[in-house]
């Protein structure tokens, strides 16, 4: 299964959209960087503590990060059908199933890791930059700290599952542009107040889940 | 006899409509296999059952003797195909398509890498982006990579088409290599029926999915026997020659400059001594071979086989 998940990121030049992640990553520090001094300058404190600074980073990083594993989604399955690269790949001495399952495991890992990641990579550069800018004047403990990275992985998995989502509505025509507005439909919807909802992102994550098993099935039987 | 490819009643059916009818082929060991048909008669779709790309709506494919099913994955490995058209990765180089191609396979020899991009006369381009390639090179890559994991089956559909006729004469030489030196069994569609002619070993045509016939091309040629060509410059004298000095009735002019005699009592040394003997001008006299083309027509018209 690495292995061929690595052949995968080598074929599609995956390098290129981690290097996207990246530099999503600098922005976001840049914009808190710009909030933060805005704010100052109206007198008014940013982020109070560790939690908000946090909470504002990760609420950024999110819908940014939906929308990166959206296309890669697009690369790795509906450009490929839409190429018909697709039908090059189930010549290969391995089952469709697994080929689709494959692909939508490195789909769901993608989204897993880059919140993760980039939540652990801007969070440690805030809290060592800390002393210097001074974002937040409170104190740090650590417990602040692992219930937020609790909540950042159980998000991970949530998003997780819901990149997953516009896969079943993209492989009908294999569509890119049916699968983009279906991720930026969700990227919307969690910057609304309904992405603070739990129970709305768990069930569109079940939901994603299930899409995702549907389309594996549905591409088992499509004749290429 | 070891079959690599044999099908039972193969039958495909989108909703009314019946593709492929009740086809059954067999493809020898070792052999290069003409399949022709004209566009739509089936022929991508048979190519696509025999690499699991669509799922047959009845009857059996056996590959390599094995029962061939949807999870027959295994084969694969030992098949190199070109289906419809290649599916290329535009942003790879060309070598990079063949070391992927290796790496999905399960084929370790880095070597067999340049071998097939030089065999296809691809060595130059090898670093060159498969975006920026004709039509003609993608297709020359298409069979590099078809090739480069050394299958024992090779399936190439319409592989000549877009090729210029240098090109298509160096396919026909290694396509004559791929099944001299590596032992490959060949089984490739096409249109180009001159071709076809030149370096299969048996014919499979199709007409509206079903299999009109299928035959050696020495089985063919053998139909031939009997029918001679006179090449004169007065096909009427000519044929005034024969009827009286040498009794022949059963020909007919073509031209008026060539007659064809159906089942010649006489050999074509006679034929050429008694016409010179009455002073008519012999330009040319063979044995007319039944060519594939004519072969194909009758067997398109539905026509019964005449010769």
């Amino acid at each position: 299964m690495f292995n061929f998940m690595k052949l995968e990121m080598k074929k599609h030049r995956l390098k290129g959209l981690i290097r996207g992640v990246i530099s999503a990553n600098i922005v976001i520090l840049a914009l808190i960087t710009v909030i933060f001094f805005a704010e100052k300058s109206n007198r008014v404190i940013a982020f109070p503590d560790y939690t908000t600074l946090l909470a504002a980073i990760h609420s950024f990083i999110r819908p940014t990060m939906l929308m990166f594993t959206g296309v890669l989604l697009v690369r790795l399955i509906i450009d490929e059908g839409r190429n018909k690269t697709m039908s090059l790949m189930f010549m290969y001495p391995v089952t469709r199933s697994k080929v689709m399952l494959y692909k939508s495991v490195m789909v769901f890992a993608f989204g897993f890791l880059t919140i993760v990641l980039s939540n652990v990579i801007c969070g440690a550069v805030v809290i060592l930059v800390n002393p210097a800018v001074g974002f937040v004047s409170g104190p740090f403990d650590l417990s602040t700290l692992s219930k937020f990275f609790m909540q950042v992985l159980i998000d991970g998995l949530i998003i997780g599952g819901m990149a997953l989502l516009p896969m079943y509505i993209g492989i009908r025509k294999f569509s890119v542009p049916a699968t983009l507005v279906t991720t930026a439909i969700l990227v919307i919807l969690l910057l609304t107040q309904l992405g603070g909802s739990i129970p709305v992102l768990v069930s569109l994550s079940i939901i994603g889940l299930i899409a995702a098993f549907l389309a594996v099935r549905k591409i088992n039987v499509m004749d290429m | 006899m070891t079959y690599i490819i044999e099908t039972a009643h193969l039958t495909k059916q989108y909703g009314e409509k019946q593709v492929v009818s009740d086809v059954s082929m067999k493809v020898k060991k070792g052999e290069i296999y003409g399949f022709l048909g004209q566009n739509g008669a089936g022929k991508t779709t048979i190519m696509k059952m025999i690499t699991n790309l669509v799922r047959p709506t009845s009857g059996e494919i056996h590959l390599f003797g094995e029962r061939f099913t949807r999870d027959s994955v295994h084969v694969m490995s030992k098949i190199g195909s070109i289906i419809e058209y290649p599916t290329l990765y535009g942003h790879l180089t060309a070598k990079e398509t063949l070391q992927l191609h290796c790496d999905y396979m399960g084929f370790r020899d880095d070597s067999s890498i340049n071998e097939s991009l030089e065999l296809v006369g691809l060595q130059d381009a090898g670093k060159k982006r498969v975006s920026a390639f004709s039509l003609g090179m993608k297709q020359r890559l298409g069979l590099a990579r078809a090739i480069v994991t050394k299958p024992e089956l090779l399936l190439l559909d319409e592989p000549i088409n877009g090729l210029d006729p240098v090109a298509i004469k160096d396919m026909r030489q290694v396509f004559k290599t791929l099944q001299k030196q590596y032992g490959m069994t060949l089984f490739i569609s096409s249109h180009i029926l001159g071709e076809i002619e030149l370096i299969a070993d048996t014919v499979g045509i199709i007409r509206n999915g079903a299999l009109v016939e299928e035959i050696t091309m020495s089985a063919l040629h053998a139909k031939s026997s009997g029918s001679i060509v006179v090449e004169t410059n007065n096909a009427n004298a000519a044929a005034i020659v024969l009827k009286e000095q040498l009794a022949i009735h059963d020909f007919e002019i073509t031209n008026e400059k060539q007659l064809q005699i159906k089942n010649s009592p006489v050999s074509e040394h006679e034929i050429t001594k008694v016409l010179v003997n009455h002073d008519i001008q012999v330009n040319s006299v063979y044995k007319s071979a039944y060519s594939l083309e004519q072969f194909f027509m009758e067997k398109m018209s539905g026509g019964a086989l005449h010769v």
